[in-house]
């Protein structure tokens, strides 16, 4: 039953999306797409769920229910025009700080860990509205990047559960040098252009 | 029978039944599934009210089935009320921003889920019904059709809104079970203000 309830999922968008680039199949996919298709974006979201995973309840899942409410807040920020100083900065600085947290397994108090993650979420979010494609469904756009974006949060915090043991916990850190790593370098990319 | 097995048996058609207008919004809005149908699934491919429905649909169904009584017993009314009102043509669509609203605030309390008196419940459910019914106007056709559609969107509308509340009311008994509710609410409160926005801008 699950097999065909996957399967059923193949019936979805092919055809629509072959004509031409507008609607609401296109708006949800570019929506979808665009979290993926930046990696400083995806460091950033899987930091914020291995955090939230290292933390433990009730920060695993404060901060992904944190992060796409103020997402939500940049995004709109993003999409009325409003200019926000050192966008791609801010988001290379989140993959750089979120890396460093998860690293040291540090272990703030949640409201510390949920304004550091919320101040970010602003920087994803600005991006995310700034840049929806002017033919996409508004509406479809939000729901597909909304849906991405939390997908990754869960596949941070999936493979942030892995803290359970103690080389799992040491594969976990190591996730956030390599996180802090890829930060870094979009950090001294947008300093040095 | 068991839970999950009448999940996935009602699942499996809603999710072939979703994946249908895809193909078909190509050409046109939903070609070639006639009139009743063609209602049915207007709820369902109207992204923003499908916002709105999932938005109830959870808000419901987060606390306990005994609590689905009274915000469908002012839905299904009130739905019907306002799809006829539409025939009257005075309406033929309402603001966006307010649908939008709706969801925005529906994804909010399932965010922070708190359980509502029963009269705020009500009206949610009452605002709700009557935007979603006003903005699903059918502007041309015969007055059969027009009734066949209407008669679809009536059904689309209460089975979306039913059937997420009922079968989520079963899933609320584990701590993850409500967190991941949660989450979705607030993925829910995040789309919709990004919507809100556009619809600012615009």
């Amino acid at each position: 039953m699950i097999c065909l309830f996957l399967l059923s999922l193949f019936l979805l968008p092919a055809t629509a999306s072959a004509h031409q680039e507008t609607g609401t199949v296109w708006g949800f996919t570019s929506g979808f797409v665009h979290p993926l298709t930046g990696l400083d974006h995806i460091a950033a979201m899987v930091a914020v769920g291995l955090w939230g995973a290292f933390l433990g309840a009730p920060a695993m899942w404060v901060l992904p229910v944190v992060f796409p409410l103020v997402m939500a807040f940049g995004g709109a920020l993003g999409v009325l025009g409003v200019p926000l100083p050192g966008v791609e900065t801010g988001i290379a600085l989140s993959s750089v700080i979120l890396g460093i947290v998860v690293a040291l397994g540090a272990r703030p108090p949640l409201w510390v860990a949920a304004l550091i993650v919320g101040t970010f979420a602003i920087f994803h979010g600005h991006a995310h509205g700034a840049e929806m494609p002017k033919a996409a469904n508004a509406a479809t756009y939000a729901i597909g990047f909304v849906i991405a974006t939390g997908l990754l949060h869960l596949s941070g915090i999936a493979f942030g559960l892995l803290v359970r043991w103690s080389w799992g916990k040491k594969l976990v850190r190591l996730g956030g040098v390599a996180i802090a790593f890829i930060g870094f370098g979009f950090l001294f990319h947008f300093i040095s252009a | 029978m068991n839970v999950k097995k009448i999940f996935f048996r009602r699942l499996l058609p809603v999710a072939l039944l979703l994946a249908l207008p895809a193909t078909a919004s190509a050409h046109t809005a939903i070609g070639g599934i006639g009139d009743f149908f063609g209602g049915v699934l207007h709820p369902l491919t109207t992204p923003t009210h499908l916002l709105v429905l999932v938005g109830l649909g959870l808000l419901a169904g987060q606390h306990s089935p005994s609590n689905l009584k009274i915000p469908l017993s002012v839905f299904i009314p009130v739905s019907a009320v306002a799809l006829l009102f539409t025939t009257t043509g005075v309406v033929k669509n309402i603001y966006p921003p307010i649908l939008i609203g709706i969801a925005l605030v529906a994804g909010v309390l399932v965010a922070l889920e708190k359980p509502l008196p029963t009269v705020a419940t009500g009206t949610i459910f009452a605002f709700a019904a009557l935007a979603l019914g006003l903005d699903s106007a059918v502007e041309t056709g015969t007055p059969i059709s027009i009734a066949k559609t209407l008669l679809g969107t009536w059904l689309g509308l209460i089975l979306a809104v039913a059937d997420i509340a009922y079968y989520l009311s079963f899933f609320t008994k584990q701590k993850w079970q409500q967190v991941g509710i949660r989450v979705a609410g607030s993925w829910i409160t995040a789309a919709s203000f990004m919507i809100l926005a556009f619809a600012l801008r615009h």
